[in-house]
């Protein structure tokens, strides 16, 4: 074989590899079907369009922490706040450290703030104080040093405004929450009695069941009352049963104990997922918050998809209508080089967000560039006399100088916004320049290819 | 339009025709009009300077992701009134509430200064809609907090991308031509960006991360449509050493006048399509682009050759490289 009729079919084999292999991470046949939740096939959706929240929190740090501290309170932080959302049974969630002290928290399909707020917000530091005293919020107490005023959980919740009581306590702990093993809700068949008709059944590791008997050994039964206190909210102030405190009395560690409260079912999981997973090292503030609601997300990507198949076939239409047959080697390689673009940005995992599709529509628009670069050059070319053949080899390797610049001075600017670029904007670029990348390979491959074609059938006109 | 017609001449005949928006051979002498297009430029980039000073100096509506802050997006069924709305959140301490009708549907854009107690603004302003509008059931679409480092961080992150891009094509320019050229590229791309900025300025757009993506991504557009004409102009410069300069320009701008239409146009079409389909969020950084293509068509023909016209007047041909 002649090294031309070999290059065709080495460009002929990178076309099909191209296709299929973009088809096949597109479609993944391997996967088994199941519904996931933010993706269209193997392409991963942005929370722009499939909603959700996404938080930025700062972890605040004291200032003379070692790096390598650093490092272990952010990895601890992690580690705790993923416990905390699968155990909510949030799906596909996305943990992530962004920089030295930040984590970028994104929750697919959760709509409520507050509730998510609170998953990643609250420190988690539960203790159980003595309680002292206990008034209606407005009251003013006299507490000695070693005490201070806390209010009740029912205070911050606007439909329970009227249970909601201040509570003195005592400032030290009887004893800390980091001797858990595990929180449970629990429902209540026969409320009364003193326990709430849900509840959160707490059990101790051993050190705590030890600690537990010597605190309940402390208190006078049926009298001293002893308060859970979650970061620094109090949520019941029960006295210490009789049978409880025979109990302790008899054996030597008590494992169990429970917290009561005027919860709602969502809200004693959502507690129990915080306290199951511990305290988190340090309190992390919350910087950034966005919150797309689903019929938003999937309004943004309804339009986005109208609208790049309307740009696409306006576009490719105009090529056609315009260079006529070769318009038709345009709209091959443009469809070629979306399709490669989606296909790496499957494979890579790469995130699909609004404004990426806004690069894939510019893409459609900015791409045929090169083709209208190369068809004018021919056209050039012929105008001069050229045979067919003679115009598509002189038109192509003219064009190209001039390819290879433009793709790099878009290839600059895509760059740039991809490393200064965050969030959705970041989106924009990875498609634009994955976009700008494939298209060079398109064009050099792919319309090299058809021409090469139109040259072996020994065309002597061209339509153009 | 001279002719719809594909090629129907025998191809050995030199009187090749082609359906051509442009005809086919031009001979518009683009630099004697370099005068009238300095003028031109030169009110559209002073335009953009002080459209410039006035966003560094927060005079410029600007984005919250800039300003920190809250804008929660409200859905209605039919459509609240402006005025109540504003009304409702000034009697309600959101006196300085910005408010918007997002064009074309039911949707309000409410956006608050940072405050003490940002985290619950957004359930405090869906309260106040549920109580005063129930009826038009009001219903959060999106809330966004940004908090004030975020703000500044992302501001310094938006000036040095504008920094690095143009460190980055005036490199890859006086690279791949020299020096003088990467210069006369450099001064139109700004001239784009700012004229870009001024005119969108002018139209009350709101400047968020959105439309400072748009601006560097009318610079790269520009330096494209730049370099086509540069190098043609070399190619040229090469090909017809005697010929003055200012023809051996006139010649390349009309040489590549057909390729640098039918593109604008392509891209014009996508971005048009993306301005009309594309929903609210993309609107303005649609609009952005549409300016934006039209500029940058404008200046390559008639900003960046003039410079190199102006400033190598002498010497041009000697020393083009490439």
């Amino acid at each position: 074989m002649r090294p031309e009729v070999l290059l065709n079919w080495g460009r002929f084999a990178l076309v099909l590899v191209a296709i299929v292999g973009s088809l096949l991470l597109i479609f993944a046949p391997w996967q088994p079907p199941q519904e996931r939740p933010c993706t269209i096939r193997e392409i991963r959706l942005g929370l722009d369009l499939c909603g959700g929240v996404t938080l930025t929190l700062e972890a605040q740090i004291p200032p003379d922490t070692s790096p390598e501290g650093r490092q272990q309170i952010m990895e601890r932080s992690i580690s705790v706040l993923e416990t905390r959302v699968n155990a909510l049974g949030v799906t596909e969630p996305i943990i992530t450290q962004a920089g030295d002290t930040r984590i970028v928290v994104q929750l697919p399909g959760t709509t409520d703030p507050e509730q998510a707020r609170q998953l990643v917000g609250s420190t988690a530091l539960l203790e159980f104080r003595k309680v002292v005293k206990e008034g209606p919020p407005d009251s003013t107490f006299t507490e000695e040093l070693d005490e201070e005023v806390l209010m009740g959980y029912e205070c911050a919740k606007p439909e329970l405004k009227a249970k909601c009581q201040a509570y003195v306590v005592k400032k030290e702990p009887l004893m800390t929450g980091s001797v858990l093993s595990k929180a449970e809700v629990r429902f209540n068949p026969q409320p009364g009695s003193g326990v709430t008709p849900i509840y959160i059944a707490l059990t101790f590791n051993d050190a705590g069941a030890h600690q537990w008997r010597d605190v309940i050994l402390q208190l006078k039964p049926e009298s001293d009352r002893i308060a859970p206190v979650l970061d620094r909210v109090v949520y019941s102030a029960p006295t210490i049963a009789k049978s409880l405190y025979d109990t302790a009395r008899r054996q030597a560690k008590v494992d169990q104990s429970i917290i009561t409260g005027n919860f709602t079912a969502d809200e004693a999981r959502l507690l129990a997922a915080i306290l199951s997973a511990g305290a988190l090292p340090t309190e992390l503030k919350i910087i950034q918050e966005s919150i797309v609601g689903p019929s938003l997300g999937r309004d943004s990507i309804e339009k986005g998809i109208t609208a790049s198949w309307i740009a696409g076939i306006a576009v490719l239409a105009f090529m056609v209508l315009y260079y006529r047959l070769s318009g038709l080697v345009a709209v091959f390689t443009q469809l070629l080089n979306l399709l490669v673009v989606i296909g790496v940005l499957a494979g890579l995992k790469a995130t699909l967000t609004l404004p990426g599709i806004a690069g894939l529509i510019l893409l459609i628009g900015v791409g045929v560039d090169s083709n209208v670069l190369i068809f004018e050059r021919m056209r050039e070319e012929l105008r001069l006399g050229k045979v067919a053949r003679a115009a598509i080899d002189a038109g192509y390797h003219r064009a190209l100088t001039t390819i290879w610049d433009s793709h790099v001075t878009t290839l600059i600017t895509a760059l740039i916004l991809f490393i200064f670029g965050t969030g959705p904007i970041r989106g924009f670029a990875t498609t634009l320049s994955l976009g700008i990348i494939i298209n060079l390979f398109t064009v050099l491959i792919g319309t090299r290819l058809v021409f090469e074609f139109v040259k072996m059938r020994k065309v002597e006109r061209l339509s153009i | 339009m001279k002719n719809a017609k594909s090629v129907s001449t025998p191809i050995a005949q030199p009187t090749v025709r082609f359906f051509s928006i442009v005809p086919q051979e031009t001979h518009i002498d683009f630099m004697g009009k370099r005068y009238i297009a300095l003028g031109l430029s030169t009110v559209l980039v002073l335009l953009g300077i002080f459209a410039f000073v006035q966003i560094w100096m927060g005079h410029a509506k600007r984005g919250i992701e800039f300003t920190g802050g809250t804008a929660v997006t409200l859905d209605f069924d039919q459509a609240v009134p402006i005025d109540q709305a504003r009304a409702l959140l000034a009697q309600n301490g959101f006196s300085d509430a910005q408010l918007q009708d997002i064009k074309g549907t039911n949707q309000l854009y409410i956006r608050v200064k940072l405050t003490e107690e940002s985290e619950q603004v957004s359930a405090r302003i869906q309260t106040l809609f549920e109580q005063s509008f129930g009826a038009s059931n009001p219903r959060v679409i999106s809330t966004e907090f940004i908090g004030p480092t975020i703000g500044r961080e992302l501001r310094d992150k938006a000036i040095w991308a504008v920094i690095f891009s143009t460190i980055g094509f005036l490199a890859y320019i006086a690279f791949r031509f020299d020096f003088k050229f990467g210069v006369a590229a450099a001064i139109a791309t700004f001239h784009d960006v700012f004229a870009v900025l001024g005119l969108s300025w002018a139209l009350g757009m709101e400047f968020t991360l959105l439309i400072i993506t748009a601006l560097l991504t009318i610079a790269g557009y520009s330096l494209t449509d730049t370099v086509v004409v540069f190098d043609r102009i070399r190619e040229n410069l090469k090909k017809h050493q005697r010929d003055p300069l200012i023809k051996i320009i006139n010649d390349a701008l009309n040489q590549v006048l057909s390729r640098t239409i039918l593109t604008s146009l392509t891209t014009l079409l996508a971005v048009m399509v993306l301005y009309l389909f594309g929903g609210p969020v993309l609107r303005d950084f649609a609009l952005v682009l549409i300016i934006g293509v039209i500029v940058g068509t404008y200046s390559s023909i008639f900003i960046a050759s003039p410079i190199l016209l102006m400033w190598r007047r002498r010497g041009l041909t000697s020393q083009a490289k490439g």
